[in-house]
Protein backbone atom coordinates (compact mmCIF):
# COMPACT_ATOMS: atom_id res chain seq x y z
CA UNK A 1 0.00 0.00 0.00
CA UNK A 2 1.00 3.60 -0.47
CA UNK A 3 -0.25 5.40 2.61
CA UNK A 4 -0.61 9.10 3.05
CA UNK A 5 0.17 10.08 6.64
CA UNK A 6 -2.86 11.60 8.24
CA UNK A 7 -4.13 12.23 11.70
CA UNK A 8 -7.47 10.63 11.00
CA UNK A 9 -8.45 7.27 9.65
CA UNK A 10 -7.40 5.34 6.62
CA UNK A 11 -9.95 3.73 4.33
CA UNK A 12 -10.16 1.83 1.09
CA UNK A 13 -12.77 -0.12 -0.85
CA UNK A 14 -12.60 -3.70 -2.08
CA UNK A 15 -14.87 -4.79 -4.90
CA UNK A 16 -16.35 -8.19 -5.76
CA UNK A 17 -17.06 -9.22 -2.18
CA UNK A 18 -20.06 -11.50 -1.76
CA UNK A 19 -22.37 -10.83 1.20
CA UNK A 20 -23.31 -13.70 3.53
CA UNK A 21 -26.06 -15.90 2.13
CA UNK A 22 -27.80 -16.01 5.48
CA UNK A 23 -29.46 -13.01 7.10
CA UNK A 24 -27.84 -14.02 10.39
CA UNK A 25 -24.85 -11.97 11.52
CA UNK A 26 -21.61 -13.35 10.14
CA UNK A 27 -18.41 -13.82 12.09
CA UNK A 28 -16.09 -10.83 12.03
CA UNK A 29 -13.02 -10.20 9.91
CA UNK A 30 -10.19 -11.45 12.12
CA UNK A 31 -6.41 -11.53 12.57
CA UNK A 32 -6.16 -7.86 11.64
CA UNK A 33 -2.52 -6.79 11.65
CA UNK A 34 -0.46 -3.94 10.33
CA UNK A 35 2.91 -5.19 9.19
CA UNK A 36 6.07 -3.53 7.96
CA UNK A 37 7.59 -4.47 4.65
CA UNK A 38 9.94 -6.64 6.70
CA UNK A 39 8.20 -10.04 6.60
CA UNK A 40 6.52 -11.20 9.80
CA UNK A 41 7.10 -8.02 11.78
CA UNK A 42 3.88 -6.50 13.09
CA UNK A 43 3.64 -2.84 13.98
CA UNK A 44 0.01 -2.67 15.11
CA UNK A 45 -2.94 -4.94 15.67
CA UNK A 46 -6.67 -4.74 16.30
CA UNK A 47 -7.77 -5.98 19.71
CA UNK A 48 -11.33 -6.52 18.55
CA UNK A 49 -14.71 -5.47 19.79
CA UNK A 50 -16.36 -8.88 19.86
CA UNK A 51 -15.51 -10.86 22.99
CA UNK A 52 -16.43 -14.09 21.27
CA UNK A 53 -13.70 -13.67 18.72
CA UNK A 54 -10.77 -11.50 19.88
CA UNK A 55 -9.07 -9.60 17.10
CA UNK A 56 -12.18 -9.58 14.94
CA UNK A 57 -14.51 -6.85 13.75
CA UNK A 58 -18.21 -7.00 14.32
CA UNK A 59 -19.91 -9.27 11.82
CA UNK A 60 -21.92 -8.22 8.79
CA UNK A 61 -25.70 -8.43 9.04
CA UNK A 62 -27.84 -8.32 5.94
CA UNK A 63 -30.88 -6.17 6.52
CA UNK A 64 -32.62 -7.17 3.31
CA UNK A 65 -33.37 -10.64 2.05
CA UNK A 66 -32.70 -11.04 -1.65
CA UNK A 67 -36.03 -10.19 -3.35
CA UNK A 68 -37.60 -12.66 -5.77
CA UNK A 69 -38.30 -10.66 -8.90
CA UNK A 70 -41.13 -12.87 -10.14
CA UNK A 71 -42.96 -15.80 -8.66
CA UNK A 72 -45.44 -17.86 -10.61
CA UNK A 73 -47.48 -20.79 -9.25
CA UNK A 74 -49.09 -23.08 -11.75
CA UNK B 1 21.87 5.98 18.61
CA UNK B 2 20.85 2.95 16.53
CA UNK B 3 19.49 3.81 13.09
CA UNK B 4 16.07 2.33 13.96
CA UNK B 5 15.47 4.98 16.64
CA UNK B 6 14.65 8.49 15.52
CA UNK B 7 15.60 11.62 17.43
CA UNK B 8 13.60 14.80 17.16
CA UNK B 9 16.32 17.40 17.42
CA UNK B 10 13.78 20.00 18.48
CA UNK B 11 12.57 18.17 21.55
CA UNK B 12 15.70 16.69 23.08
CA UNK B 13 15.67 17.57 26.75
CA UNK B 14 18.21 17.24 29.51
CA UNK B 15 16.95 16.30 32.93
CA UNK B 16 18.25 13.98 35.61
CA UNK B 17 21.85 14.96 36.33
CA UNK B 18 21.61 17.81 33.84
CA UNK B 19 18.87 19.42 35.94
CA UNK B 20 21.21 19.97 38.88
CA UNK B 21 24.44 20.38 36.93
CA UNK B 22 23.37 21.88 33.61
CA UNK B 23 24.68 20.22 30.45
CA UNK B 24 25.22 21.83 27.10
CA UNK B 25 23.97 19.60 24.31
CA UNK B 26 24.57 19.27 20.61
CA UNK B 27 22.40 16.97 18.56
CA UNK B 28 22.17 15.57 15.07
CA UNK B 29 20.09 12.75 13.66
CA UNK B 30 22.38 10.06 15.06
CA UNK B 31 24.21 11.45 18.05
CA UNK B 32 23.55 13.44 21.18
CA UNK B 33 26.61 15.07 22.77
CA UNK B 34 26.41 16.32 26.35
CA UNK B 35 29.03 18.70 27.70
CA UNK B 36 29.04 18.30 31.48
CA UNK B 37 29.44 21.77 32.91
CA UNK B 38 30.11 20.46 36.40
CA UNK B 39 32.11 17.43 37.46
CA UNK B 40 30.76 14.53 39.48
CA UNK B 41 32.34 12.23 42.01
CA UNK B 42 33.39 8.71 41.10
CA UNK B 43 30.72 6.02 41.35
CA UNK B 44 27.98 8.62 41.26
CA UNK B 45 25.23 7.71 38.81
CA UNK B 46 24.90 10.08 35.88
CA UNK B 47 21.30 10.24 34.75
CA UNK B 48 20.36 11.97 31.50
CA UNK B 49 16.81 12.10 30.20
CA UNK B 50 16.28 12.30 26.45
CA UNK B 51 12.92 13.33 25.03
CA UNK B 52 11.53 13.30 21.53
CA UNK B 53 12.64 9.76 20.77
CA UNK B 54 10.55 7.65 18.40
CA UNK B 55 10.59 3.91 19.05
CA UNK B 56 11.60 1.49 16.29
CA UNK B 57 8.72 0.51 14.00
CA UNK B 58 9.35 -3.19 13.94
CA UNK B 59 9.65 -5.69 16.79
CA UNK B 60 13.17 -6.71 15.76
CA UNK B 61 16.19 -5.69 17.82
CA UNK B 62 17.83 -2.38 17.04
CA UNK B 63 21.50 -1.92 16.35
CA UNK B 64 23.67 -0.99 19.33
CA UNK B 65 23.46 2.07 21.51
CA UNK B 66 27.05 3.24 21.95
CA UNK B 67 28.14 5.53 24.77
CA UNK B 68 31.48 7.29 24.50
CA UNK B 69 33.08 9.51 27.15
CA UNK B 70 35.68 12.05 26.16
CA UNK B 71 38.23 14.05 28.13
CA UNK B 72 38.01 17.80 28.52
CA UNK B 73 39.77 18.33 25.20
CA UNK B 74 36.75 16.77 23.47
CA UNK B 75 38.99 14.40 21.54
CA UNK B 76 40.75 12.03 23.90
CA UNK B 77 38.58 9.00 24.46
CA UNK B 78 38.17 7.81 28.04
CA UNK B 79 35.88 4.92 27.32
CA UNK B 80 33.49 3.62 24.67
CA UNK B 81 31.04 0.79 24.91
CA UNK B 82 27.71 -0.13 26.43
CA UNK B 83 26.55 -1.68 23.14
CA UNK B 84 23.04 -2.51 24.30
CA UNK B 85 20.11 -3.00 21.97
CA UNK B 86 16.44 -2.16 22.35
CA UNK B 87 13.57 -4.39 21.36
CA UNK B 88 9.89 -3.49 21.47
CA UNK B 89 7.57 -5.94 23.21
CA UNK B 90 4.14 -4.54 22.44
CA UNK B 91 2.60 -3.60 19.11
CA UNK B 92 0.36 -0.56 18.74
CA UNK B 93 -3.35 -1.10 19.08
CA UNK B 94 -5.56 -0.26 16.13
CA UNK B 95 -8.48 1.38 17.87
CA UNK B 96 -11.20 0.48 15.43
CA UNK B 97 -11.84 -1.26 12.15
CA UNK B 98 -15.14 -0.56 10.44
CA UNK B 99 -16.48 -2.44 7.43
CA UNK B 100 -19.41 -1.14 5.42
CA UNK B 101 -20.86 -3.00 2.42
CA UNK B 102 -22.59 -1.01 -0.31
CA UNK B 103 -25.48 -3.49 -0.30
CA UNK B 104 -27.36 -5.02 2.61
CA UNK B 105 -28.87 -7.77 0.47
CA UNK B 106 -27.73 -11.28 1.32
CA UNK B 107 -25.62 -13.06 -1.27
CA UNK B 108 -25.10 -9.82 -3.20
CA UNK B 109 -21.76 -9.19 -4.89
CA UNK B 110 -20.76 -5.64 -3.90
CA UNK B 111 -18.04 -3.32 -2.61
CA UNK B 112 -16.80 -3.24 0.99
CA UNK B 113 -15.25 -0.12 2.51
CA UNK B 114 -12.66 -0.72 5.23
CA UNK B 115 -11.87 2.10 7.64
CA UNK B 116 -9.27 1.83 10.38
CA UNK B 117 -7.46 4.06 12.85
CA UNK B 118 -3.79 3.40 13.55
CA UNK B 119 -2.05 4.68 16.71
CA UNK B 120 1.28 4.97 14.91
CA UNK B 121 2.25 6.56 11.61
CA UNK B 122 2.09 4.13 8.73
CA UNK B 123 4.33 4.49 5.73
CA UNK B 124 4.69 3.31 2.17
CA UNK B 125 4.83 -0.46 1.71
CA UNK B 126 3.31 -1.25 5.09
CA UNK B 127 0.80 -4.07 4.83
CA UNK B 128 -2.65 -4.62 6.34
CA UNK B 129 -3.47 -8.29 6.76
CA UNK B 130 -6.83 -9.79 7.74
CA UNK B 131 -8.85 -12.96 7.41
CA UNK B 132 -12.33 -13.13 5.88
CA UNK B 133 -15.07 -14.83 7.92
CA UNK B 134 -16.29 -18.05 6.38
CA UNK B 135 -19.73 -16.60 5.60
CA UNK B 136 -18.36 -13.87 3.33
CA UNK B 137 -16.86 -14.82 -0.02
CA UNK B 138 -13.87 -12.76 -1.17
CA UNK B 139 -13.07 -12.30 -4.85
CA UNK B 140 -12.01 -15.59 -6.43
CA UNK B 141 -8.46 -14.41 -7.09
CA UNK B 142 -6.28 -11.33 -6.86
CA UNK B 143 -6.98 -10.41 -10.49
CA UNK B 144 -10.73 -10.07 -9.84
CA UNK B 145 -10.18 -7.97 -6.73
CA UNK B 146 -10.13 -4.22 -7.23
CA UNK B 147 -9.08 -2.09 -4.27
CA UNK B 148 -9.07 1.69 -4.24
CA UNK B 149 -7.95 4.16 -1.61
CA UNK B 150 -10.59 6.46 -0.17
CA UNK B 151 -8.99 8.36 2.71
CA UNK B 152 -5.27 8.90 3.30
CA UNK B 153 -4.33 6.03 1.01
CA UNK B 154 -2.95 6.90 -2.38
CA UNK B 155 -2.34 3.54 -3.98
CA UNK B 156 -3.42 0.20 -2.65
CA UNK B 157 -2.77 -3.30 -3.92
CA UNK B 158 -4.82 -6.18 -2.53
CA UNK B 159 -3.66 -9.76 -2.70
CA UNK B 160 -5.35 -13.00 -1.68
CA UNK B 161 -3.02 -15.31 0.20
CA UNK B 162 -3.66 -18.97 0.92
CA UNK B 163 -6.84 -19.21 -1.13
Amino acid sequence: MTWLPGGGGYSFTMSNVENPYSVQTSNGFSDILLQTDIPHFDIAEFEGSDNKNPGATDGITNSKAAPLVTYTAT
Amino acid sequence: MPSQIQIDTNTVKSKGTCASSPCTEATNDEQIVYLMTAGSKANTPIVIEIGGVTNPRSMSSTDDFVVTTLDTDGVSEIDSGYNKRARMTKVGEITSVLLVPTSDVNGMNNDYTFTMYSPIPITNNDQLKFTFPEQIVPPKNSEEMNCQGVTNINNVTCTIVGN
